[in-house]
């Protein structure tokens, strides 16, 4: 198993009377790209200082490669942190801001420099070592607390909210690098974010934090086209939910539309939220009719709002791949395929 | 319209520097190229028949009488111990006023700065009464056996040292706290997270990021010191002859302005060179951190 | 005519006292201590006008106000050897002797003294005269030295002897002329010399006393010699005497004498005048004949013990203050006092820088 594995077992921690960690256990593997995703309040930051060792937990136990980090500074912890604001030393140079860490390390002058230099050409900033951090774009200061983070070789690289203050334009391609220096280096990644489609797009795996408790690990597909629970389904993604009672097995029944067949088997009788995402609608000739309330062009696709008997409101999301979209007014059929459907008890 | 104001706007500094500095410097400097005379005013006019009549003499009388050398190295000593000693203090006391609680900053602030609501003179006076021969503190000593004859801290350059301290201590401490307080505290975290101990983080973060402060706090302490007049009249003997005290003799207990005038020339040459070091420094930061 | 010269114009006629009736307000720039406590009120009932009042404790400090101008004093008083390089500066405007009917009441001969600063009196009228000598603790200077010679300036000039003193505290007038030309009179040099040599030679002897002596200055002593802080001080006649007043009248155990030295002490006049650009002059003459009123002088005299060079103001004089020859020096004593000659600027110049190096300690 590669180095760098991540064990978070039964983690409390409160600030004053708030229980922000609330037994908290998760498992990072090593080697893994792994995003921490979830609201302000879910506790994500707090996790991530307790990994560095900002914070020591009220209770539980935080191993590194099976190591306890109880009582070990943040000095001495194999983990480097990349902060949001990239927190770059203003009075020293890229080099010396990169060499930091190593010089901490005791190693000598030359290594220093050749370390240095091979991280700068690692995120690819060579020649830009004299340079202050004021001197620097977003983008060049955000590779350079990369460069520094990752000079000492952790075992664990935790990045918070790195997008965060980047353009738009600029986070694509920083995407892409994020997964290439993962890719070179095999180093444990962990990104702590509030962004679910940074979270999807980047990550191998992705722990889903909800009010200080773990709501569902997983690949990015579990937690988008498997959802744990109503509270995944609701953050990760779009999804209509529509109100309905369980009938006999596998199907629900809703009023106004009668019964439609679900893959989950839950207890007859019990009040559940059918879940579909809008995407997986189809609008069409067949299906339930309905009536197009409302229509948003975005270009590569049309988000319909969809007026159904019995007063359910459905948004679905269709691709424009020929020109031709339904508009206001029109009726249609609206249907999906059967494994499209999740199913929540309420 | 907006153009003519930031103009009038642009010319209110350089309006106040010509009204409150280039005037009186220019006065100073022409009565220090004039020579001294028993007259109304004490001293010859610069243009006579017609001709230019100054002269470098009283410069040269400065160079050759080393008594003025002796005072300005004098004034330049105190002005350092004063310097040194409230930067001993002050740091550790701005350092600590940083890293409170916020609600308890102003407050401990206002406590900083409270003695300025008493009068300077009241407060050096307030010294003399601790430090005399027959003095609080003298006699406390005494009293308590550990010292047998009065003890006469004053007149001496070590009272006059303190006596500086105390009253330029503030200017070291408001500086040095507006310094530390800009300083990101996330930085703190990142360089123990790169591995350094909390000593390490002090010397390679926070001092080096405060230095601003510093300097401008030294500043603010080293330059008035040097040309203190109140200080060592009260709290010296006449064996400190400060520069601020020589050239108050000058005017007043020789009647000597040109004298004087050259003295002030000086001391204000002497003391631009470290106000301009400090300028550059000051700038060289300011575009490191911006 | 612009506006700002309308102005202006507008400015100076409110400004000028000459085109307006005198305000009844005089400002009067004199020696600390140098008064009696009733004179000012007197004459404020008496006349009507208020008196801002002053003090300075050096000539050389009153000097450097009137020489810097616009001093806004009616009334100062230099000594006279000050005063003469003083009326050579035009400092001063010429008193109106008319006005000063009191005049008569000086003493002649002193006058025709004090003509060798001010010829034909022109300028000044003397106010008080006295001497510089040495003022001491009886009890604390026998204590130290039971054969101290008190009668001579090696009291504070003889090395040997001033060290014994060094404990108790010795004090210095803070001016360069007094002290100067009092060393060069116990070195057998000539006090007002011309020579710059002699004033090098003041120079190096001070400095050898110079360890001994606690501070310079020319108005704490008279508190600090009767509180006995201080044992011996190098200061004004009238000054010591008053000390011993005011350790007598304060019950305290502390008796203090003043002596002119045998080897002669340097006597000097002090003179009222009025700067050349007094705003009320006339207030001043009302003042200056006001002081010459033999009552108001001799209580003057009384307060302050210096001498008056007030002929009938004798009469208001204490017997005993009369008959004390330090204060009213008798003939026999008159012949010890030299007299305070103005120096030449070079070599005030070179007493002041001297008496620095001396207060420095260099």
């Amino acid at each position: 198993m590669a180095l760098g594995a991540l064990s978070v077992e039964g983690v409390a921690k409160r600030f004053g009377a708030a229980a922000v960690l609330d037994g908290l256990s998760l498992r990072i593997a090593g080697g893994s790209f792994t995003a921490l995703l979830g609201a302000s309040g879910s506790g994500k930051t707090t996790l991530l200082r307790l990994v560095a060792g900002f914070e020591a937990p009220d209770a539980g136990r935080i191993l590194l490669d099976g190591a306890d980090m109880d009582g070990i500074p943040p000095y001495e912890r194999p983990v480097n942190l990349v902060f949001q604001s990239y927190a770059l030393f203003p009075h020293m140079s890229v080099a010396d801001n990169i060499g930091y860490g190593l010089r901490r390390e005791g190693l000598a002058a030359g290594e220093v420099r050749r370390r240095v230099s091979e991280m700068l050409a690692l995120v690819r900033l060579d020649g830009l070592e004299d340079r202050k951090p004021r001197q620097l774009s977003g983008g060049q200061a955000q590779r350079v607390a990369l460069a520094r983070a990752l000079a000492k070789r952790p075992k664990l690289l935790l990045l918070d909210e790195p997008m965060a203050a980047l353009d738009r334009g600029l986070r694509e391609h920083t995407r892409s690098e994020l997964k290439r220096l993962h890719r070179e280096l095999g180093t444990t990644f962990v990104l702590v974010t509030h962004d679910q489609e940074e979270a999807l797009a980047l990550a191998d795996r992705v722990a889903l934090l909800d009010r200080g408790h773990l709501a569902q690990e997983g690949t990015p597909e579990d937690l988008y086209e498997r959802p744990a629970s109503l509270a995944v389904a609701r953050f990760v993604g779009e999804i209509n939910l529509i109100g309905g009672r369980t009938s006999d097995g596998g199907t629900v029944e809703i009023p106004g539309l009668g019964s439609i067949r679900v893959p989950a088997r839950l207890p007859i009788g019990s009040e559940v939220f059918v879940g579909i995402r809008p995407e997986k609608i189809d609008i069409g000739a067949v299906g339930w009719p309905a009536t197009v309330t409302d229509v948003a062009y975005h270009g590569d696709r049309s988000v319909y709002r969809l007026a159904l008997a019995g007063g359910v409101e459905i948004r679905a999301s269709r691709p424009n791949r020929t020109g031709e979209q339904a508009e206001v007014g029109e009726s249609v059929g609206v249907s999906w395929p059967e494994g499209a459907a999740l199913v929540f008890p309420k | 319209m907006s153009g003519l104001l930031r103009r009038l706007l642009v010319g209110v500094p350089a309006t106040w520097l010509l009204l409150f500095f280039g005037l009186p410097f220019a006065f100073i400097l022409k009565v220090a190229l004039s020579q001294a005379v028993v007259a109304q005013p004490p001293f010859t006019p610069l243009f006579a028949d017609g001709r230019f009549q100054g002269s470098l003499a009283n410069f040269a009388l400065l160079a050759e009488d080393d008594l003025y050398l002796d005072a300005i190295l004098a004034s330049l000593r105190l002005a350092a111990t004063a310097t040194v000693a409230c930067l001993a203090l002050g740091y550790p006391m701005a350092w600590a006023i940083a890293g409170t609680k916020r609600r308890w900053r102003a407050p401990l602030l206002a406590l900083v700065a409270l003695p300025f609501v008493t009068s300077f003179l009241i407060r050096v006076y307030a010294w003399i009464g601790l430090l005399r021969p027959t003095g609080f503190l003298s006699e406390t000593l005494q009293s308590l056996g550990l010292i047998d004859g009065p003890l006469a801290l004053m007149p001496s350059d070590v009272a006059v040292a303190l006596g500086m301290t105390y009253t330029y201590l503030p200017f070291m401490v408001l500086p040095i706290y507006a310094s530390l307080e800009k300083i990101d505290p996330v930085l703190a975290f990142a360089a123990a997270d790169l591995g350094a101990r909390p000593g390490r983080v002090f010397w390679s973060i926070t001092l080096p990021l405060s230095l601003p402060g510093v300097l401008a706090g030294s500043l603010f302490v080293f330059v008035p010191s040097v040309g203190e007049f109140v200080v060592p009249e009260l709290l010296g003997g006449p064996g400190t002859p400060m520069i601020g005290k020589v050239i108050w003799q000058e005017f007043f207990n020789n009647r000597d302005w040109p004298l004087a005038s050259a003295l002030a020339v000086v001391l204000l040459a002497l003391l631009a060179w470290p106000i301009a070091r400090a300028q550059r420094a000051e700038t060289a930061t300011a575009r490191g951190l911006s | 005519m612009t506006v700002i010269g309308r102005w202006t114009f507008a400015l100076l006629l409110l400004a000028s006292p000459a085109l307006a009736q005198e305000q009844k307000i005089l400002h009067v720039f004199n020696w600390s201590d140098y008064i009696s406590d009733d004179a000012i009120e007197d004459f404020e009932k008496a006349t009507g006008i208020k008196v801002v009042y002053d003090t300075f404790d050096s000539n050389e400090v009153l000097e450097a106000k009137l020489m810097a101008g616009k001093s806004g004093y009616d009334i100062v008083v230099p000594t006279a050897s000050f005063m003469q390089r003083q009326i050579g500066a035009g400092l001063f405007r010429k008193v109106d002797k008319a006005k000063i009917p009191n005049l008569a009441n000086l003493d002649k001969s002193l006058m025709r003294i004090v003509a060798n600063h001010d010829p034909g009196n022109a300028y000044g009228v003397p106010y008080l005269w006295g001497t510089t000598g040495i003022g001491y603790n009886i009890d604390k200077i026998k204590e130290r030295m039971p054969n101290a010679p008190v009668d001579s300036w090696r009291l504070i000039f003889d090395p040997a002897v001033v060290a014994k003193f060094k404990d108790c505290g010795v004090a210095m007038l803070d001016t360069p002329s007094d002290v100067i030309k009092s060393t060069l009179r116990f070195l057998g040099r000539d006090p007002n010399t011309t020579k710059p040599e002699d004033v090098k030679a003041a120079e190096t002897h001070l400095l050898k006393i110079r360890p001994f002596i606690t501070y310079f200055h020319s108005s704490k002593y008279i508190n600090d010699l009767a509180g006995g802080d201080i044992c011996l001080v190098l200061g004004y006649s009238g000054d010591i005497v008053q000390a011993r007043n005011r350790a007598s009248d304060a019950g305290k155990k502390v008796e203090v004498g003043y002596v002119i030295p045998k080897e002669g002490a340097m006597v000097w006049f002090d003179m009222m005048a009025i700067p050349a650009d007094a705003p009320h002059p006339q207030n001043a003459h009302a003042f200056i004949n006001y002081i010459l009123t033999p009552e108001v002088a001799g209580a003057i005299s009384n307060a302050v013990s210096y001498a008056s060079p007030n002929v009938k103001a004798l009469e208001f004089v204490d017997e005993e203050l009369k008959a004390d020859s330090s204060v009213y020096p008798n003939a026999q004593v008159k012949q010890r006092l030299f007299a305070d000659k103005t120096l030449t600027s070079d070599i005030d110049r070179a007493f002041t820088r001297a008496f620095t190096r001396v207060k420095a300690g260099k």
